[in-house]
């Protein structure tokens, strides 16, 4: 778990307490994530309908770090068909929040505006996949999503697909790099970024699986090199 | 290979949008890409590229899409099916096919001029045929020959398989008879791309129609004027239109605050027009209503007999036209114009109430609006005849089969800053309609399925409706036709590649 994750649970646990005290109403907030600067904190809500259409939604609240205190700044519907969102991440440069939506298959970006609201979803990849699970990974389900600490590129986990995805990230749009295939029916789900930026290592939920990768910075590719 | 139009093509623009201008609801709603496929290779190849890219399609063949289903799709990829209308097929002569792009009008000149015969399908003639058979299709033959998909033996779909390939199937009901059941009523932007229709027999057109209208005076309508004209014409429909020798009548009360009129279209059972005494019997009803037949409901007509004649219906007051059925239809057939617009619909299985009917007249004269809701329309249409015909609700995707009259809410305008005017006149409007001792508190708001009312038709969609929980009941019934839909979704659109805010829900 980084460092970010890691605040990012602390602050969850002060919204989720904050929340009940200030009557800011939680759906089903699964997901947290602080912004860089410490001042805002976003929110991913796993469900499949926000006001009648099928999709789920991600909430920006501002932390007044006194008492801290959280005032919701907006929600904001993610893309038709991005159900279920279970994970997020923010660029290091704080401009950008990236969803991976596990029950649509989909990622969606959002810029983050100066005052912490979160703007309309400007970007989404569907992706297509399947597993040896025939239940549960009948499709491609994006688990968790994270930032290279140099916030030009992105690694994902594809749970349903047993895929661990590197795209690109360049002015704020996601290009596909590639897409590499994991073990079959394993599930990959977690992700660490060494604070270097030259590794990483993926849990899996299908298996009792890790499986660690070098991450080479100029091109954007994955090499394995532990898996047990 | 299909002509491929980004933003920077010149021809983008105009592209964009369909009959409905509201959409996209801004520039960053609009797609990327249009692609205009002309034959079922090039459907193929551009629904794989946009699902290899990761793009979302949405699909367009007439451009009539009421909501924002298709043209709302940010940085999308829009499929254009306008210029597949190949339809012809000249080595089987058995089997009529119409290609989806084609429009209503050209496909009954096509059916007429090669066949003789026609589909039962809607007035508008520049209304598409993907759009409007898989979601039912009817018109002013639906009385007397069913649904359009009531008489469907095929379809050509493009789907996406569970390995995210396009495939093209062919669905009847010998082979993926649960696709091809969904196609039959369900099929809009849910499964695939249709790209042709498949009938192996369509019933001959009427030899002549005669049409007419009836117009009726606001400055000289009371409210119990206007009940006792809403009731009589709802009361034929419950009761003599059940009857068989009717159902070559289809008749429209259409109201707006600037009008009401009856219009009407009729022909015998047997698609000739020898014996009028249904018609004038229907029209017989009316008289007392102050209806004058000076301001015909359909313009371009003619009153060709003004004298009681053993042959002639409607003797003195109503103003007639007898032509051939082509010619009516295809000089009817409107639909070209382009304006931002709002509908809702009701199946109604019985007769209006008079409070009902009270309620309507209370909308349709709410003072201090009337200049901005020019051209907001209740349109009060007959329905019922051949459509209800139960077998066909296990058949097709449609569950309508008890209703006896199908109401289209409708507003057109220009100016965006009449939006929130309009839509939330119509949504007053039919929210109070729905909210009486005739509606389950339940299910206060909406015309849901049951003793009075069949809920409301896919074809004429309204994402206000998104608000119920119930909503996909109010649009295929209680039974089990949703939970078959979800099924076959599950299995021929794994990955919901089809999905828009009305689509059917993968299975939670």
């Amino acid at each position: 778990m980084n460092r970010r994750t890691f605040l990012g649970s602390i602050a969850a646990a002060t919204a989720l307490s904050t929340a009940r005290s200030s009557a800011i109403r939680s759906r089903r907030r699964t997901f947290h994530v602080l912004h860089p600067s410490g001042r805002f904190l976003f929110a991913i809500n796993d469900v499949d309908n926000y006001q009648g259409l099928p999709t789920g939604f991600v909430e920006a609240f501002a932390i007044e770090l006194r008492s801290g205190h959280l005032a919701l700044i907006n929600r904001q519907a993610l893309s038709l068909s991005s159900t279920f969102p279970r994970h997020c991440a923010v660029s290091p440069d704080g401009n950008h929040m990236v969803v991976a939506a596990y029950g649509g298959g989909t990622y969606n970006v959002l810029p983050i505006q100066a005052d912490g609201a979160l703007g309309r979803v400007s970007q989404i990849i569907k992706e297509i996949g399947r597993g040896a699970d025939p239940v549960k990974q009948a499709s491609a389900h994006p688990h968790s999503v994270v930032f290279h600490p140099s916030g030009r590129f992105l690694i994902s986990t594809d749970f349903g697909s047993d895929r661990v995805n590197v795209f690109q990230f360049e002015n704020g749009k996601m290009i596909r790099v590639l897409q590499k295939s994991a073990a079959a029916g394993s599930g990959p789900a977690h992700i660490a970024m060494s604070a270097d930026g030259f590794a990483l290592t993926v849990s899996h939920e299908l298996r009792p699986l890790v499986t660690r990768y070098y991450f080479d910075d100029r091109t954007g590719t994955i090499t394995e090199y532990f898996n047990g | 290979m299909s002509v491929r139009i980004d933003a920077q093509d010149p021809r983008y623009s105009s592209l964009l949008k369909g009959h409905n201008l509201r959409w996209p609801a801004s520039p960053s709603d609009a797609v990327r890409l249009i692609e205009i496929c002309e034959n079922t290779s090039d459907v193929v190849s551009a629904l794989q590229r946009t699902v290899d890219a990761g793009l979302r399609p949405t699909v367009r063949s007439g451009g009539h899409c009421y909501e924002d289903f298709v043209a709302n799709n940010p940085d999308g990829v829009l499929l254009d099916l306008s210029l597949l209308t190949s339809s012809h097929m000249p080595g089987d002569p058995g089997r009529y096919r119409i290609s989806t792009g084609e429009q209503l009008g050209d496909a009954y000149l096509n059916l007429f001029k090669r066949h003789g015969v026609t589909i039962p399908a809607g007035s508008c003639y520049t209304v598409g045929a993907g759009g409007h058979i898989t979601g039912g299709g009817y018109g002013l033959l639906s009385r007397l020959h069913g649904l359009t998909v009531d008489w469907l033996s095929a379809v050509d779909i493009v789907t996406i398989d569970v390995n995210g390939k396009a495939q093209l199937v062919r669905a009847s009901k010998t082979e993926h008879a649960d696709l091809f059941r969904a196609c039959r009523g369900a099929g809009g932007g849910n499964f695939g791309v249709i790209t042709a229709y498949y009938f192996d027999r369509l019933p001959v057109p009427p030899q002549e129609v005669i049409s007419g209208g009836i117009s009726f005076d606001w400055a000289r309508m009371t409210e119990a004027r206007f009940v006792d004209l809403v009731l009589k014409f709802g009361d034929y429909w419950a009761t003599r239109g059940t009857q068989q020798d009717t159902w070559g009548l289809f008749s429209i009360l259409n109201m707006s605050h600037d009008f009401i009129n009856l219009s009407f279209q009729f022909c015998n059972p047997d698609g000739s027009c020898r014996d009028l005494s249904v018609l004038d019997e229907f029209l017989d009803r009316f008289e007392g209503c102050n209806g004058s037949p000076e301001h015909l409901a359909i313009q371009g007509d003619k009153v060709i007999s003004r004298k009681p004649s053993a042959s002639e219906a409607c003797p003195g007051p109503h103003g007639l036209t007898r032509r051939g059925w082509l010619e009516a239809t295809i000089e009817e057939g409107g639909g070209s114009g382009r304006e931002r617009a709002k509908y809702k619909s009701t199946y109604m299985k019985q007769n209006f109430t008079a409070a009902e009917a009270k309620r309507i007249y209370k909308h349709m004269t709410r003072t201090g609006e009337r200049a901005e809701l020019k051209h907001s329309i209740l349109a009060i249409d007959s329905f019922g005849g051949a459509i209800n015909r139960p077998a066909m609700a296990a058949e097709t995707s449609c569950f309508q089969r008890s209703s006896i009259m199908k109401l289209q809410f409708m507003s057109f305008w220009e100016d965006p800053a009449e939006d929130n005017g309009r839509l939330s006149w119509m949504r007053d409007f039919y929210t109070d309609l729905y909210s009486g001792e005739e509606v389950p508190a339940r299910y206060a708001g909406t015309p849901y399925p049951g003793q009075r009312y069949e809920g409301c038709y896919i074809n004429y969609p309204d994402s206000d409706m998104l608000a119920y929980s119930f909503w996909p009941q109010l649009y295929y019934g209680e039974g089990d036709l949703y939970p078959f839909l979800q099924d076959v979704k599950q299995r021929y659109d794994p990955h919901n590649v089809f999905h828009h805010a009305m689509s059917i829900r993968p299975k939670g």
